[in-house]
């Protein structure tokens, strides 16, 4: 398992403070979500019994309550003994590879509103290999080609369903 | 790192390029239309009764127009999905969609879209969906006048998977100071196994899913809502014979995003009428329990409009 | 001409050389469909229907059913290979089948999930062909007021799968619960929580969900490691024989939980409107409280991989139950079954038994040889899954990336559902990355609707009377099954807490 390194290479939360801090943030979640996502999402309907509303309201109220009881555990190990505790790492170059992943999937997406499938999907392909750490051209060359091929193939010809 | 970002940067180049390349043409002209394959969008899911009846009729007209046409599945809020990508789809001809009546006139009223009757041309419409009153077998309802005594009595739950049916029970229920209350059903599944263990006392509903069940006896029709009587109950009376001055119906039309010249959609009006007759196509209608029924573009439209406007009115009564 | 002679005479035609080649088709259409992540085995189903209009009744409906019985099955060979499910009915397989993988044993994992899905699907075929007609009068006692009961005690398996933080369970159940919520609204055709956004209003669908929250957050998080420099492969290769077979030693463990879990499924895929994804977790969540090592699921326990696939695999078979008897689909897949019947002319209910019986008992035989078959391609072709899968992740990981897209996709031809898909992705990675468990979430997406839509229709049905969930001998006995869920695993958490304090 990984060392918790502290400031430069990353970010390294113990499991008390992690739960203190989820705890706070159901417990506001739950909170909006009573009082201005559920109203505005959801229309009162006269003489409904029961109401739209009754089950989202009931989950964000049990969220709430959740919430406070997790912020009451993280609070508790916070207090005690640390070193029976798990930690969050957030390695920052391994964030970044999510990152970037996350990125590049969603420019890929967006850009199939305008292209089409396929010359997208080639270039995402390729360009997911690469960042990854492939230094063979030939390797991603080949896969970028061949498995949106592969792909496009199938799903035309075989399944019979227009891709973009 | 130097050579992954010369990597990526001539990645992104050929991207660019192929955008370029790729970029939308200017349409071709109409003359020699069609000339390439043509996209169904069916606003259902694949597998159900508009779907086969859809790529039936699709087939048919595929080979009087000799071209493919393909049938892209597109579904999701009430068929309203389905509709808006056809109204927000290139106007060449090349895409044509079916357009059941409930998205075009009811549901703009219950949910927010983008389109209006206007948003298209309307091709034809090639089938309908009929309704009736079912019961049980072992329900003590046996005939429709049973059930308006006891709604007059109390009031009575029906379900339904939605409109126009509510309203259909409701004029009824004017006509003869009976009471209803409409219990939604979104799954016609659950309708019926719910009617069969007589947790629903009866169900107002589209006789392509309920016609076996009263085949094989164990669903009682005991009223047609449209203007026939059915095959599977050829006794059971219809509610305008019975003196209720109501009907319910719905229809499966086809149609093409108002933008599209007009010498195709006389083409594209030709074909599927001719489409229309094709014993194939009656015959996978039949199986489905459909009932076939044939509208001319302009027929369809002025119908729709009208049902929109009528829809539009009685759903805000009914809001109030 | 007495059952046992049709039956008989099902299995003669069946048998028959071209028949046999639908069936090995549909096993590995279906097989390939569910193993890639995005793809399902209903919309195998789906886009195959239109393909049948030109074959007989029983070939089509053969094909199909092979299709789909290989389609749940499929989606646990990238459950265990690749870590991420292929098709909703493995989400309960993935953990145990991802860590045998993990410690060299993908092929005990593969093949475990294979007998289990055969006899699973053997054992509810056995079931429909004995006792279809009893079961499905059975399951039309349950009305409204029942199903809610049950999905109540469906959401004390929340807490069950909670893990060690109940707390953070609980949280990941509400957060499903509320997605659930998402789309219109049981009762009153009104949009809720959709944002202005249309395509919501037909709420989320669930493959696109899990195929975000499981198998893209998954990805996510094993793209940390690669930025670490970990490009092989990252399964360790198979040693010893035991690592590639399923062992006499396993069959001994496993063979109650086959039939626990086939009887599980059975119930589940019988009634109408459940289906493979909750048959799985249940059947996960009751093997681990009845095993005799339930501290091994979770990291790597053939019995975890046996249980989740024997149920999901027995709902295709008691998914024709109603079907057959009443005309009224287990689940999605058996809805489009109806379809194929309808396009050759058949009506599925009583009536097909008149009409054309020689079908019903082709269906039957078909049912069974399909397991067959699936066994024989299977031991035939697992290598190549593995093979696949062993390469370099650079290459493993945009592949599944594109796929999941893709199918996703395809689904609906919607890119709004792929934007969902990404959304749960995010969702999946943090959740996992703050050690929440996953499968609550799963479990309250899916239970939501089910619960919800049953309550309010129970409650508009009876005008507003709360006795209507007391008033039946079947909810009776569901609130019992609750209460006894919720005392055990009271009970567990007492003891586990009783562990640590005293350490």
């Amino acid at each position: 398992m990984a060392n918790p390194e502290n400031g430069v290479n990353g970010l390294s939360i113990k499991e008390g403070k992690a739960e203190i801090g989820l705890g706070i943030f159901f417990t506001i979640m739950g909170i909006v979500f009573l009082a201005i996502i559920i109203p505005t999402q959801i229309k009162y309907v006269e003489g409904a019994y029961p109401q739209p509303r009754f089950f989202p309201d009931l989950i964000s109220a049990l969220t709430v309550v959740l919430g406070i009881s997790l912020f009451i555990q993280g609070y508790r190990k916070n207090k005690a003994n640390k070193e029976n505790q798990e930690t969050y790492t957030f390695k920052w170059h391994e964030t970044r590879l999510v990152l970037i992943t996350l990125g590049i999937i969603i420019a890929y997406v967006a850009s199939m509103y305008f292209v089409p499938y396929l010359p997208a999907t080639v270039v995402a392909t390729g360009v997911l290999v690469t960042v990854y750490g492939q230094r063979k051209i030939w390797k991603i060359i080949l896969t970028a080609l061949l498995v949106p091929g592969i792909i496009y193939v199938g799903m035309t010809y075989g399944l019979m369903i227009r891709l973009p | 790192m130097k050579k992954t970002s010369k990597i990526i940067a001539l990645l992104l180049g050929v991207m660019m390029l192929m955008t370029i390349v790729f970029a939308p043409v200017a349409g071709a002209a109409e003359a020699d239309y069609p000339k390439g394959a043509i996209t169904m969008i069916v606003n259902y899911s694949a597998g159900g009764g508009t779907d086969l009846a859809a790529r039936a009729l699709g087939d048919a007209a595929a080979n009087i127009l000799g071209t493919a046409i393909t049938v892209s599945n597109v579904t999701g809020g009430s068929g309203t999905v389905g509709v808006t990508e056809l109204a927000n789809s290139k106007g060449d001809g090349y895409t044509i969609g079916v357009a059941t009546l409930s998205p075009l006139a009811l549901v703009p009223w219950q949910l927010e879209v983008t389109y209006t009757p206007d948003s298209f041309k309307y091709i034809c419409a090639f089938g309908q969906y009929g309704y009736g009153i079912v019961v049980a077998a072992d329900s003590p309802y046996q005939t429709l006048d049973d059930i308006i005594a006891d709604a007059q009595k109390q009031t009575l739950n029906f379900g339904a998977t939605g409109y126009p049916q509510p309203f259909t029970m409701a004029d009824l229920g004017g006509f003869t100071d009976a009471s209803f209350n409409y219990v939604n059903y979104a799954s016609t599944t659950d309708l019926i196994t719910d009617v069969l263990g007589g947790f629903v006392p009866f169900a107002m509903c589209d006789m392509a899913s309920f016609a076996a069940y009263v085949e094989s006896g164990e669903m009682r029709l005991l009223a047609s809502g449209t203007d026939k009587h059915w095959d599977v109950a050829p006794d059971v009376p219809t509610l305008q014979e019975m003196g209720y001055d109501t009907t319910c119906n719905s229809y499966m039309g086809l149609c093409v995003p108002a933008e599209t010249p007009d010498e195709i959609v006389e083409i594209l009006r030709d074909a599927f009428a001719k489409a229309s007759e094709d014993e194939t196509y009656k015959e996978i209608l039949e199986n489905c329990n459909l009932t076939w029924a044939y509208m001319t573009g302009e027929e369809y439209e002025a119908m729709v409009r009208e049902m929109y406007d009528e829809f539009g009115s009685r759903l805000s009564e009914a809001a109030e | 001409m007495t059952p046992i002679g049709m039956l008989f005479q099902g299995f003669l035609s069946v048998l028959q050389p071209i028949n046999l080649i639908y069936v090995i088709g549909g096993v590995v259409v279906g097989m390939v469909l569910g193993a890639i992540p995005g793809l399902t085995a209903t919309m195998a189903i789906a886009l195959v229907i239109p393909l049948t209009y030109y074959l007989t009744p029983t070939q089509s409906l053969i094909m199909l059913l092979a299709a789909y019985n290989a389609g749940t099955f499929g989606g646990s060979i990238s459950a265990i290979l690749i870590g991420t499910p292929g098709t909703p009915a493995a989400a309960a397989t993935v953990a145990d089948g991802h860590a045998l993988a993990r410690m060299g044993k993908p092929g005990k994992a593969i093949k475990t999930a294979l007998f289990s899905s055969a006899f699973g699907c053997l054992f509810s075929s056995i079931i429909l062909i004995l006792i279809a007609q009893p079961i499905a009068k059975y399951a039309l006692k349950f009305g409204p007021a029942e199903y809610s009961v049950l999905m109540l005690f469906s959401l004390s398996i929340i807490a069950s799968a909670a893990g060690k933080s109940m707390a953070k369970g609980l949280i990941g159940g509400c957060i499903g619960l509320i997605f659930g919520c998402v789309g219109m609204d049981p009762s009153y055709t009104i949009p809720r929580l959709t944002f202005g956004v249309l395509k919501l209003s037909s709420g989320i669908d669930l493959v696109v969900m899990l195929i975000g929250a499981l198998a893209l957050g998954e990805i996510l998080s094993q793209v940390e490691s690669v930025a670490s420099g970990n490009t092989s492969a990252q399964l360790p290769p198979m040693k010893t024989k035991d690592d590639k077979s399923f062992t006499r030693t396993d069959l001994k463990s496993t063979i109650l939980h086959w039939f626990r879990s086939s009887a599980i499924g059975c119930a589940i895929g019988a009634l109408p409107g459940l289906g493979p994804a909750l048959a799985c977790y249940i059947g996960y969540d009751v093997g681990k409280r009845r095993s005799k090592h339930p501290e091994k699921f979770g990291k790597g326990s053939v019995e975890g991989v046996a249980c989740a696939e024997a149920a999901n695999n027995a709902v295709c078979g008691a998914n024709m139950i109603p079907l057959l008897s009443l005309g009224v689909p287990g689940d999605t897949g058996a809805a489009l079954l109806i379809g194929a019947f309808m396009v050759q002319g058949l009506t599925p209910g009583p009536l097909v038994f008149r009409e054309s019986p020689e079908t019903v008992y082709n269906v039957y035989a078909g049912l069974i040889i399909c397991n067959l078959a699936l066994i024989l391609v299977t031991l035939l072709t697992w290598r190549i899954f593995t093979k696949i899968c062993s390469l370099e992740t650079t290459i493993i990981y945009p592949c599944v990336l594109m796929f999941c897209v893709v199918g996703v996709f395809a689904l609906n031809s919607s890119l709004t559902d792929v934007w969902i898909m990404l959304f749960f992705g995010v969702l999946g990675y943090l959740l996992k990355k703050f050690k929440f468990p996953i499968a609550p979430l799963l479990i309250g997406f899916i239970l939501s609707p089910l619960f919800e839509k049953n309550f309010r229709r129970a409650l508009i049905l009876s005008n507003g009377n709360w006795g209507v969930f007391f008033s039946s001998p079947l909810c009776w006995i569901f609130w019992a099954i609750t209460a006894l869920s919720v005392f055990y695993i009271l009970r567990s958490k007492r003891k586990d807490k009783n562990l640590t304090d005293g350490m």
